[in-house]
């Protein structure tokens, strides 16, 4: 059976049928296979359900939000605020890169929305100050996954309606394996700039230029104090904090810069339900065939196999993880999560391992196979923004592969990084 | 010589109407998408401000995500956004790649084909009523037979756009470039 599932799976996927669709479509061929042509009403219902609910809609908001942040500028602001501080570091402007995904990730929490948006501002600029394109490129594609680890996160939305975690619960946990990976690229991008002597800011911190700085970023720093202390504080949903966020992020273009007209919003929804409708299909998709899976017990046959090589639960959780390496060279992070999460996640809870410990683990890890050669989205994007062929982004960015590996192998093994904040906010009952 | 061939005008047909109804699904996803924040944020306010919740904002906020989501899966099959992995694509000689291509399409009209059928049978037979409002619940959920349908109208017409671009001479398609061009 899984054999038969499997095959078919990969067959439709390398001939190009998009993801959500062989997802639908290996569903479809189960029910018939397995000769229950009666479950096949199952796959209208459930994926209306999949999409009928509140905690979803927490996405689309994330989406949009970003989104109108992205139109009004306020990302640059944020860059000249981070680099009066972080600029005087050695390799100033590659921190400051750093410094900006990371305040970045508070805002949006799409990874190629990141790569993108710094894309266009940090790598002609640091080309311009003696940084070698691909280097500057790297630090970018590097930098841009702590967006989706630090909350609000896309895929942590995802993954909680799918897998049914908490969403607060997953926001809380990411936060400080985000900032390590973070101080991680900061350690390297040091070493690095020591030995080919990349310049630093010479700006000074002055009263005046701080002031000035600060109001020009506040109403950027402002959007994550008020999602993240919204929702980690419990004041709201993260549904509540989304919809709070487009608000503000409205209130801000509209009343505040003014700089967006009618016609801007038109095409920032109309991009973003075009986004939806790409999500709608793989969400949607993969909830029947995780229903599917579920009645079949393939969960447990997958863990069988797993525990046939061992039963220790590091061996396991070890073997999870090569396997999500894999699977996230030639897979997207959303349909990765989706269709693995349901049959990967029971096996490492039997372990005794945290629900919120794997659904992290397997963020981090997907995250990273964004930028891990032979294909991943930000090492495309990166590609397109930088300017540059595979071969020469990937010479550069290995250093920041192995940085953000070594950060994962961290998450896996000790669980306080992920557990501590959400078992101090109280997430964790 | 005529200027268009027969070919040449069905491709720009097919363009012409998928654009259109693009165009109108687009209209109604925005339209979605700008109530559902609206709602959103209302509930948000009635709430914590008004400490007097609403219950039907909740509701109402999904139901436009249903409508939303599913309408906007045919505007993503147009646009080609779907996700797939392009593996095949960078290797194989074009030939293959493009009769590849008509079997992805097959393959992908029968699973909606499904979706159409299941959907509106879910649709017909359905007895329930939305909670808050008493409006039939078949309202909701004929956004998936709906998407459906879209979704093949879409899909139909960017493969008549595939089958009869083969038939549109080399100096036609020139013509077009340097007109685009000047225009």
């Amino acid at each position: 059976m899984i054999g038969i599932i499997l095959t078919l799976f990969f067959l439709l996927a390398i001939i190009g049928v998009p993801v959500g669709i062989v997802v639908a479509l290996t569903t479809l061929f189960g029910f018939l296979y397995t000769d229950n042509t009666i479950f096949l009403s199952m796959i209208s219902q459930r994926m209306f359900s999949a999409m009928d609910s509140f905690t979803f809609l927490a996405l689309p908001f994330f989406l949009l939000a970003g989104d109108i942040m992205n139109k009004v500028g306020l990302t640059g602001r944020l860059v000249d605020f981070a680099n009066l501080f972080f600029g005087r570091l050695k390799g100033g402007l590659a921190q400051v890169n750093i410094v900006t995904s990371i305040i970045f990730g508070g805002i949006s929490g799409a990874a190629v929305a990141d790569t993108a948006a710094l894309g266009r501002i940090f790598i002609p600029a640091m080309t311009q100050k003696g940084y070698e394109r691909d280097f500057s490129t790297a630090v970018t594609v590097a930098s841009s996954i702590i967006a989706p680890i630090i909350p609000p996160s896309i895929i942590m939305v995802l993954y909680g309606s799918i897998m049914e975690v908490s969403i607060a619960g997953l926001f809380a946990a990411g936060i400080i394996p985000g900032l390590m990976i973070g101080v991680a690229l900061m350690i390297l991008t040091r070493i690095i700039a020591g030995r080919r002597n990349y310049p630093t800011n010479p700006e000074k911190i002055t009263f005046p230029r701080l002031v000035k700085r600060t109001r020009g970023a506040m109403w950027a720093l402002m959007m994550p104090v008020i999602i993240l202390g919204g929702i980690l504080g419990g004041f709201f949903t993260p549904t509540e904090a989304a919809a709070i966020a487009v608000g503000f992020a409205l209130f801000v273009g509209l009343v505040v810069y003014r700089n967006l007209t009618f016609k801007d919003l038109y095409s920032i929804f109309f991009k973003s339900a075009v986004t939806m409708g790409v999500i709608t299909m793989l969400l949607s998709a993969a909830t029947v065939l995780a229903w599917f899976l579920a009645i079949e017990q393939i969960p447990e046959m997958v863990a069988h196999i797993f525990m046939s090589i061992s039963d220790n639960k590091y061996i396991i959780l070890l073997l999870c993880n090569i396997f999500l390496v894999m699977v996230g060279m030639f897979l997207d992070i959303g349909p990765a999560l989706l269709i693995l999460g349901p049959i990967l996640a029971p096996l490492a809870i039997n372990l005794g391992v945290h629900p919120l410990h794997f659904g992290i683990m397997m963020c981090v890890n997907l995250n990273i196979a964004l930028m891990t050669p032979p294909m991943g989205a930000c090492l495309f994007m990166g590609m397109i923004v930088g300017e540059l062929k595979l071969g020469e982004l990937v010479r550069a960015l290995w250093p920041f592969i192995l940085a953000e590996f070594f950060v994962l192998a961290l998450v896996i093994y000790i669980p306080a990084i992920t557990m501590w904040v959400p078992g101090m906010l109280g997430f964790i009952k | 010589m005529q200027p268009y061939s027969r070919a040449k005008q069905i491709v720009d047909t097919a363009e012409k109407a998928g654009l259109a109804i693009e165009k109108i699904c687009g209209a109604l996803c925005v339209f979605c998408f700008a109530a559902m924040t609206l709602v959103a944020i209302l509930g948000v306010f009635f709430r914590y401000v008004m400490q007097s919740p609403f219950m039907w904002t909740e509701e109402v906020a999904r139901y436009l995500l249903v409508w939303l989501g599913f309408t906007a899966v045919s505007i993503a099959l147009r646009q080609d956004k779907h996700i797939k992995v392009e593996v095949l694509a960078s290797f194989a000689p074009l030939i293959v790649v493009k009769s590849m291509n008509y079997i992805v399409d097959i393959l992908v009209a029968v699973f909606f084909v499904v979706l159409l059928w299941q959907g509106y049978r879910m649709t017909v037979n359905n007895i329930m009523m939305a909670s808050t409002f008493q409006i039939s619940m078949a309202w909701i959920l004929a956004a998936v037979p709906v998407a459906a349908a879209l979704t093949l109208v879409q899909l139909t017409l960017n493969v008549v756009k595939k089958i009869f671009s083969e038939f549109v001479s080399d100096s036609e398609l020139k013509e077009k470039i340097t007109k685009g061009e000047r225009s």
